[in-house]
């Protein structure tokens, strides 16, 4: 392979540019396996909160990360994804991409993404899942109490 | 949605995603770009929610 004069060989700018995106596609994939090992861990702790009566689950301090979510799935389906992809996913807990088995199977191109984008909105349904079963639980609590003629929810 | 309609639609995904990793490199890394800020949002909040 020939070099244009003397020096570093002449890369033409096209090509440092590809190579550019290619090595921060690379870290970028790469932290993005940790943090979506991070959200899927969340599915856990969550489960705990909500299927032990006896902990203090308040609805209101998930309240910012409930808004957070919702913005960022409409951010990513509007810039990146067609309208097609988000309802897949469906509302399931557990399943196939439940914790590190999800992540092993995500090896591959685009997969660091597709765990990441799955797990976003694996972790919104739940919490959109857990605000629906707090806010039916206090009503049914509530209309309990009333029943009963104690009056407090 | 059961296990193997939740693989189908996983592959789908991936898949797709790889195709605008070819397609479009640098919109592939926005993409990336946009998930790591986001999921590092959402999971600092969530350790404050939890108290850690």
């Amino acid at each position: 392979m020939s070099q244009e004069g003397p020096g570093k060989p002449n890369v033409p700018k096209v090509e440092q540019a590809t190579n550019n995106i290619e090595a921060e596609t690379a870290n970028e994939e790469a932290l993005l396996e940790k943090n979506a090992a991070k959200i899927l861990s969340y599915d856990h702790e969550l489960n705990e909160l909500l299927g032990n009566p006896g902990q203090d689950f308040s609805p209101e301090r998930f309240v910012r990360i409930k808004d957070e979510l919702d913005s960022q799935v409409a951010e990513i389906n509007q810039k990146f994804m067609d309208r097609e992809y988000w309802p897949v996913v469906g509302g399931g807990i557990g399943g196939v991409l439940g914790g590190p088995a999800g992540i092993a199977m995500g090896i591959g191109a685009g997969s660091a993404a597709a765990v990441a984008v799955w797990g976003i909105q694996r972790f919104k349904n739940l919490l959109d899942q857990a605000f629906n079963d707090i806010n039916a639980t206090k009503h049914g609590v509530f209309l309990d109490d009333l029943d009963k003629g104690k009056g407090n929810a | 949605m059961n296990t193997y309609e939740q693989k189908e639609a996983f592959e789908k995904l991936q898949a797709e995603l790889k195709k605008l990793k070819e397609s479009d490199p640098q919109k592939y890394l926005d993409l990336l770009k946009a998930l790591n800020a986001g999921m590092e949002k959402i999971s600092a909040e969530m350790d404050k929610a939890l108290g850690k």
